[in-house]
């Protein structure tokens, strides 16, 4: 060991980062995403069924659905339904991401990882920043690349830069609302078990009760108010109006803009106090 | 640089701790701990004493009901964040992300207590080779064997260089060898003068590595004291007898009654053997064995030993620790 031991100043801390602060606050940010960056990067097996999962909604779904847009192009606002479709299997990827956004957390309070962290003069909210900076960052790789191998099936976003720019703000207002209630769900079930068993429960209504797969005005009415409801639907018709247009319509971004910032307040509201406690 | 004890030559003071629980159970009930600087300080008690949750109070992860702790001249109950600097915690079981490096492990331990980038490679080396880890730095944990991520779960309580360093049952499962080894490298941080507090339930681990010892059962302290003057405090040594059978004999409960009376003997617990708390002194020995040939008692096997701590913890729990 250094002299330093020796002559008796083992004791002096490591001259440290004021704790409290915005350095302490990015340095702690920095290391915990770099961690879900690290800890992703090794399970391949995640990553590649995670990247394949969305293509196989395009490719088998899309194709199968090929004709639908055809027989009542009106309904689709296009006759092709793979371009249709996009925009809801991007939305979906961007909700599948998100409702993963928990997992960890999870797993950290099962492992005692999470005392590791927590008994750090740290702040709480950097290990929920991580996350989000996390999540919303591997969301817009997947869509970049969902649109990617769109392109190569015909499917161009119409809103052109502007388009994109919509895409990824919607998706990342639809990214924080469920990131949090993930973390949320983290904290309240007291195994892993009971938390997959849900997340996949709520999964499966919000992709059928939104118009990811068939516009609205082909679905009997009494769904439509659930569809109405269903946040996922209004990022879906935000990003669907970028990719088809015709032109980009302001209304629509700001109504979109404006319901999913109200269920991501509502959602925070509803959360803080619980991964407050689960924090502790 | 050291920051100075308080007047009192006390480091860590603990008053009045309570933890209950929300089914209104106590788990920690009025705990009073001093701690001094530099001293390695065990809480020894069985599974369920409450030894987790004193401690979890201590490490600022667990909010006592009633209570103060105060580290040095920090209220670590009021300002956490200050005496998370000073505390390094290890828990029970090994808390590690199989996906990553050893060294993986210890930047993130880095970059949560705030050690400038610019010195973290220099720690981190260190601290690798304090729990001899450099060759395996860069391997996965899942690689590792239960004595390796042991020590890696030990140095990342260790980067920020705590003053004080809490083990919550740090041998609990390990082969002698490993133990051994934990050991040794408790002792080491001491002698570079961390204080150092831990939970065992393990007798020989409190009697040899701990300089103080509380003995903790239904979340009270029962007594407090080095391993010394704990045993000191049982009375006298022990003979431990095992007679030999002949009908002619006593039983074994009279035979007690009967000896308890004797001016040298201060106690007697007879169970398969029987064991005698004397006075300390030269003709003690002697005389026991004249009482029990003068009742015709002959013995087969004898021992005569200073208490353990096992005596120790029958005397204030009422209960054997090795029950």
């Amino acid at each position: 060991m250094s002299d330093m031991q020796e002559d008796g100043a083992a004791q002096a801390p490591v001259l440290a980062i004021e704790p409290g602060t915005l350095p302490a606050f990015l340095q702690e940010t920095r290391a915990l995403t770099r961690r879900w960056y690290l800890q992703t990067r090794r399970e391949h097996t995640m990553i590649t069924f995670g990247l394949i999962q969305p293509l196989l909604w395009l490719l088998l779904f899309g194709n199968m659905f090929a004709g639908v847009a055809r027989w009542n192009p009106g309904a689709f606002g296009t006759d092709h339904y793979l371009a249709f479709q996009t925009a809801g299997v991007l939305a979906l990827t961007v909700l599948g991401n998100a409702m993963m956004g928990g997992i960890p957390l999870l797993f950290d309070r099962e492992t005692g990882m999470l005392s590791k962290i927590l008994v750090t003069p740290s702040f709480r909210s950097s290990l929920i920043v991580s996350r989000f900076i996390f999540t919303s960052v591997f969301s817009l790789a997947q869509g970049a690349l969902m649109l990617l191998v769109a392109y190569f099936m015909g499917v161009t976003v119409a809103g052109g830069l502007p388009g994109l720019l919509i895409i990824a703000w919607i998706a990342f207002l639809l990214s924080v609302g469920f990131t949090v209630l993930s973390m949320m769900l983290a904290f309240i079930f007291p195994g892993h078990a009971a938390f997959f068993a849900v997340t996949a429960f709520i999964s499966q209504p919000m992709l059928f009760l939104s118009t990811a797969l068939m516009p609205q005005n082909v679905m009997p009415g009494w769904m439509g108010f659930a569809v109405w409801l269903n946040p996922l639907t209004h990022a879906i018709e935000a990003i669907r109006n970028a990719m088809l247009g015709p032109g980009i319509s302001g209304m629509l971004v700001l109504r979109s803009s404006c319901l999913l910032l109200l269920f991501d307040l509502f959602i925070i509201y509803k959360a803080s106090r619980i991964i407050r406690r689960g924090l502790e | 640089m050291t920051t100075g004890n308080s007047v009192s030559g006390d480091f860590l003071v603990a008053s009045g701790l309570t933890k209950v629980f929300d089914g209104g159970i106590r788990a920690v009930d009025g705990v009073d701990l001093q701690i001094r600087s530099g001293e390695i300080f065990a809480l020894l008690g069985p599974n369920g004493a409450g030894k987790t949750t004193t401690i979890r109070m201590i490490v600022t992860l667990a909010r006592p009901t009633s209570g103060t702790v105060i580290l040095e001249d920090i209220d670590v109950v009021k300002v956490p964040d200050s005496a998370r600097e000073r505390i390094g915690y290890v828990g029970q079981e090994v808390a590690l992300d199989r996906s990553l490096t050893a060294r993986e492990h210890l930047e993130l331990q880095a970059g949560l207590y705030h050690i400038p980038p610019s010195m973290q490679a220099e720690r981190i080396g260190e601290i690798l080779d304090l729990v001899e880890l450099t060759d395996r730095a860069d391997d996965q944990v899942r690689t590792f064997s239960g004595g390796m991520k042991k020590r890696l779960d030990l140095a990342c309580g260790l980067i920020h260089r705590p003053r004080l360093l809490v083990l919550d049952e740090p041998t609990l499962g390990l082969d002698i060898q490993t133990r051994t080894r934990i050991w040794q490298f408790i002792r080491t941080l001491r002698e570079q003068g961390t204080t150092i507090l831990l939970t065992t339930h393990y007798l020989e681990e409190a009697d040899q590595l701990c300089d103080r010892i509380a003995i903790m059962d239904h979340g009270k302290i029962q007594t407090c004291g080095t391993p010394a003057e704990l045993k000191t405090s049982v009375g006298g040594d022990v003979v431990t007898l095992t007679l030999v059978e002949d009908d002619a004999r006593p039983e074994l409960e009279q035979l007690a009654a009967d000896l308890r009376g004797l001016p040298f003997i201060r106690d007697v617990v007879a169970t398969d053997r029987m064991l005698i708390y004397i006075e300390p002194g030269q003709d003690s020995v002697p005389k026991v064995f004249k009482s029990l040939t003068d009742r015709g008692v002959h013995v087969d096997r004898f021992t005569y030993s200073p208490p353990s701590l096992d005596d120790v913890f029958l005397k204030f729990t009422g209960h054997s620790l090795r029950d």
